[in-house]
C-alpha cells in the first residue's frame, strides 16, 4: 500500500505537470506567430544593426570593420549637430502643442453637443489619413506662391510667408502639420481617460462650490494624468523619430532648417550607402529616446495619478 | 560555433535583403508578356565571357528609366536592336528616374543585378566606386569599337580614373536662354560668344525693370543657374584636382561665388530666394519676365509649347574668367555581376551608338552624344520654331564641364549648397559659408 502510494505520487505529479505544460503550450503556440515577426522584423533588425554601426558597409561591397568609428564621428559631424539640435527643438514644440490642443478638443467633444459622432469622426481622418497623401495636401496649402494659406494672408493685407521656403519658419510649419496629424489619435485616448473619470466627484466638487476652471485643474487633471503621461512619452519617441512629413515636404531644406534625426539616419544609410554610420544615428537615437523615457518613467510618482 | 555565426550572420542578411527588395517600389509597368517574376538571370555559366555562339539564343535584361513618359522610345531601340542580333533577347524593364537607382542598388545588393542599367552622370561615380559596374575598356580596345562618333567631353565624363563606366546615350548642356523681346525694347544686342561678366552684369542691369513703378522689380535681366557654374565661370571647382580635398576656400572660389550672390537680392539683376518663392525662375520665363536664363535643352520643348507672345532663342553664355557651363548625361552600362557580358556588350554598342541613338532622338529625348546624329537629327527636328540658334547646344560640349566626379557628389552637394542658401539670403558672408561647407566636405572625403 505504503509502496503503491509511492509510486503513484509522482506518476500523478508528472501527470498535473504534462497537463499543465500541455495548457501552456496552447499559450505559447498563440504567441508564437506575433514572437516570430517580431524576432525577424523588430530583434534580429536590431541586433543586426548594432553590428552594423561598427563597420564601414556600402550595401554592395562587404562590410569592414571598423570599431566605434562611426560613434566618432558622430562628434565630428557638424551636420549631426544641426540635427540633433534640430530633433530638440521640433520635440519642444510639438509635444506640448500635442498634449494641450488634443486634450482641449477632447473636453470639447465630451459635452452633449449636436453632430458630436461627426466631429469625432473629422478629427480622427487625419490619423488615418496616409503621409504622402496629407504631405502632398498640405505642400500645395503652403505652397508660398499658389497657396491657400498665404492666399487668405493676402485678402487680409499681409505678407505671404515662405512656410516651407523660408528658414526661420520651415520647421514651425513641419511642427504644425505634425500636431494636425496626430491631434485625433491623441484626442481620442483623452476622451476614454475623460470618461473614466467618475460623474459624482465632479457633483462633490459643484458642492464645494468649485468652479469648472477649478474642476479641471484639480480634478480632471488629475484623473487623467496616466493619459498625459502614456502621450508624452509616446510624443516624445514619436517626434525624436519624425521622418515622413520631412522626406515628402522639405527633404530637410531650406538651410538644412528641418533636417530632423530620423530624415538624417536615412539620407547617411539609404541614399549616401553610409549603413555604418547611418545605423551608429540610429543607435544614438536609440539611447537618447531610452535615456529620457527611463528619465521620465522615474519622475512619475510625483504627479501621475494611481502611481504614487 | 563559427557555422552557427555564419548562420546567424547569413540569415539576418537575408532577410534585410528581403525588407529592403520589399520596401523598392514594384515598376508600375510590368513586362506585357507577364513573366517578369521568378525569372533568374541567365544561369549557364559557361556562357560567360565568350560572344554567344550563333544560332544560340540568350537573353540579356536591360534596366532603363530613358523616356520614361514615353515608353515606345526605348522599345523601340530595344526592338531595333534584337532585329539585328536574332539571337540575343532584351527584356526591357522601363523604372521611373525616381526610383530606379534605389532598386538598381537593392538588386545588386541582392545579387539580382540587371545586365544593362541606365544611369545618369551624377549616379554613376557612386555606382562605380561601389564596384556595381564592368569596366569598358578591354571590350572597347579588343573590339576596336570607334569611340570618336560621340563628342569628346560626353565620353570623358563616365571615365572615373581613365577607366570607362559607362557609354553615352544622351546629354544635354546649359546655355542661355534669351527672350528676344525684352532685349529689343531694351535697345539691346543679343549675346555673342564674346561677351563677358561685364557684359552680362550690364545688360542685366538695363533689362532689370519695375515697369509699372511700384518699387518691386517687374522684370528681371538674369536667373541663378546652379551655383557650381559660378565655380566653372571663374576657373575654379569644387574639389582639388585629384578630388581628395575640398577647394571652396582658393580666392578663385570665394571671387566666383561672390560674383553669383551679388547679382540676386537688393540691385541685383537676378531674383532673390524670396522672388523665386513668388515665382519660380522657370514661369518667369515663360511669362515674359525675365531676359537670360540659364536653363538645359529640356526646356526648348515646353518654352515652344507655352510661349506665344515672344520671340526667343538660346546664345552662348557668357564668360567669367574663361567659358564654362554643366554638361549633364545619360548612359548605359553594364553590370560587373552580369552572366551575359558579350550580349549585353552588343546591347549597349548599339543602343549608343548612331543606329540606337537616331530612335532616342527621332524621339525627342534630350540630344544624342553621336556627333552626326545629333548635327542632323536633333537640329532638323527644332527646324522651324526657336531657338534658331540651336547649334549653340553642340557648341558649348566643348567647354562644358561636368560636376566633380566623385562618389560622394551628392553628399558633397548636400553639404555645400545650405551653406549657399544662407549666404544667399545674406545671413552669413559667402567666406564663412565656405569655410563651414569646406569642414562638411573634408570630413566626408575623409571617411
Amino acid at each position: 500500500m505504503d509502496k503503491a502510494l509511492h509510486q503513484r505520487l509522482p506518476a500523478k505529479s508528472k501527470r498535473k505537470n504534462n497537463y499543465r505544460w500541455k495548457e501552456s503550450i496552447w499559450g505559447y503556440i498563440f504567441i508564437l506567430p506575433n514572437f516570430l515577426l517580431m524576432l525577424v522584423f523588430t530583434l534580429i533588425p536590431v541586433i543586426f544593426a548594432f553590428g552594423v554601426s561598427m563597420t564601414d558597409w556600402s550595401l554592395l561591397s562587404a562590410p569592414t570593420f571598423v570599431g566605434l568609428d562611426n560613434y566618432v564621428r558622430i562628434f565630428q559631424d557638424p551636420v549631426a549637430k544641426i540635427t540633433i539640435k534640430n530633433t530638440l527643438v521640433f520635440t519642444a514644440m510639438s509635444v506640448p502643442l500635442r498634449i494641450v490642443l488634443p486634450l482641449l478638443l477632447a473636453v470639447a467633444l465630451n459635452q452633449k453637443i449636436r453632430g458630436l459622432p461627426f466631429y469625432r469622426t473629422c478629427y480622427y481622418l487625419p490619423v488615418i489619413s496616409a503621409s504622402v497623401a496629407v504631405s502632398m495636401v498640405f505642400l500645395w496649402i503652403l505652397d508660398t506662391n499658389f497657396g491657400l494659406l498665404n492666399r487668405f494672408l493676402v485678402i487680409f493685407g499681409l505678407d505671404p510667408v515662405g512656410w516651407l521656403t523660408d528658414p526661420d519658419v520651415a520647421l514651425l510649419s513641419i511642427v504644425l502639420v505634425t500636431v494636425w496629424r496626430g491631434l485625433g489619435f491623441n484626442m481620442i485616448i483623452f476622451l476614454a481617460a475623460l470618461q473614466d473619470v467618475p460623474e459624482d466627484l465632479y457633483a462633490v466638487a459643484d458642492i464645494d462650490g468649485a468652479n469648472a476652471i477649478q474642476k479641471f485643474f484639480h480634478l480632471t487633471i488629475p484623473l487623467i494624468s496616466p493619459a498625459i503621461f502614456f502621450l508624452i512619452i509616446t510624443g516624445i519617441i514619436d517626434s525624436f523619430q519624425s521622418f515622413d512629413l520631412v522626406y515628402n515636404m522639405t527633404n530637410g531644406g531650406p538651410a538644412r532648417s528641418t533636417l530632423l534625426l530620423g530624415y538624417y539616419i536615412w539620407r547617411q544609410a539609404f541614399d549616401y550607402l553610409r549603413m555604418g554610420y547611418g545605423a551608429a544615428l540610429a543607435y544614438l537615437l536609440f539611447f537618447a529616446i531610452l535615456l529620457i523615457t527611463i528619465l521620465q518613467w522615474s519622475v512619475r510618482k510625483r504627479w501621475v495619478f494611481g502611481e504614487q | 560555433m563559427k557555422h552557427k555565426k555564419m548562420l546567424i550572420i547569413l540569415s539576418a542578411l537575408m532577410i534585410l535583403t528581403l525588407v529592403l527588395s520589399a520596401c523598392a517600389p514594384s515598376p508600375n509597368n510590368a513586362p506585357a508578356d507577364g513573366n517578369q517574376t521568378g525569372d533568374v538571370v541567365e544561369p549557364d555559366a559557361d556562357v560567360g565571357e565568350e560572344p554567344a555562339p550563333s544560332g544560340e539564343e540568350t537573353t540579356i535584361k536591360v534596366m532603363s528609366f530613358f523616356a520614361y513618359d514615353n515608353p515606345e522610345v526605348e522599345a523601340g531601340v530595344v526592338e531595333a536592336f534584337e532585329a539585328a542580333y536574332p539571337n540575343i533577347k532584351v527584356e526591357l524593364e522601363m523604372v521611373p528616374f525616381s526610383d530606379i537607382f534605389t532598386k538598381y542598388k537593392t538588386l545588386v545588393a541582392g545579387g539580382e543585378a540587371p545586365d544593362v542599367i541606365s544611369l545618369n552622370f551624377e549616379n554613376t561615380a557612386q555606382i562605380a566606386a561601389l564596384g556595381a559596374l564592368e569596366p569598358l575598356d578591354d571590350y572597347i580596345a579588343s573590339d576596336g569599337y570607334d569611340m570618336s562618333v560621340y563628342y569628346d567631353n560626353t565620353v570623358e565624363m563616365y571615365q572615373m580614373d581613365g577607366v570607362q563606366f559607362a557609354m553615352p546615350a544622351t546629354f544635354s548642356d546649359v546655355v542661355l536662354f534669351i527672350n528676344k523681346a525684352l532685349f529689343d525694347e531694351a535697345g539691346l544686342e543679343y549675346p555673342t560668344l564674346d561677351w563677358g561678366w561685364d557684359d552680362l552684369v550690364s545688360a542685366g542691369e538695363a533689362l532689370t525693370q519695375d515697369t509699372d513703378g511700384d518699387g518691386v522689380v517687374d522684370t528681371f535681366g538674369y536667373a541663378l543657374a546652379w551655383w557650381p557654374m559660378y565655380l566653372f565661370l571663374n576657373g575654379a571647382d569644387v574639389l582639388t584636382d585629384d578630388g581628395s580635398a575640398c577647394a571652396l576656400e582658393t580666392p578663385a572660389a570665394i571671387e566666383g561665388l561672390q560674383k553669383m550672390v551679388d547679382l540676386q537680392g537688393e540691385g541685383g539683376i537676378a531674383p532673390s530666394r524670396g522672388d523665386l518663392a513668388a515665382q519660380s525662375d522657370w514661369d518667369m520665363f515663360m511669362a515674359g519676365k525675365l531676359a537670360m536664363y540659364p536653363v538645359g535643352p529640356w526646356g526648348v520643348q515646353p518654352f515652344n509649347d507655352n510661349i506665344t507672345s515672344f520671340e526667343w532663342d538660346i546664345a552662348h553664355h557668357p564668360a567669367g574668367a574663361q567659358h564654362a557651363t554643366f554638361l549633364f548625361g545619360n548612359a548605359y552600362a553594364m553590370s560587373a555581376s552580369s552572366n551575359n557580358k558579350a550580349a549585353a556588350w552588343e546591347f549597349l554598342k548599339f543602343a549608343t551608338g548612331p543606329a540606337g541613338s537616331q530612335i532616342r532622338q527621332e524621339g525627342k529625348y534630350e540630344i544624342s552624344p553621336v556627333k552626326e546624329v545629333a548635327e542632323s537629327e536633333f537640329l532638323s527636328s527644332l527646324a522651324g520654331a526657336p531657338p534658331e540658334n540651336a547649334i549653340v547646344f553642340m557648341e558649348a560640349v566643348d567647354y562644358a564641364k561636368n560636376p566633380p566626379k566623385s562618389p560622394y557628389w551628392s553628399e558633397i552637394s548636400d553639404a555645400v549648397w545650405p551653406e549657399l542658401e544662407l549666404a544667399l539670403i545674406g545671413n552669413i558672408s559667402v567666406e564663412e559659408a565656405l569655410a563651414n561647407a569646406c569642414i562638411s566636405v573634408n570630413s566626408i572625403l575623409e571617411q
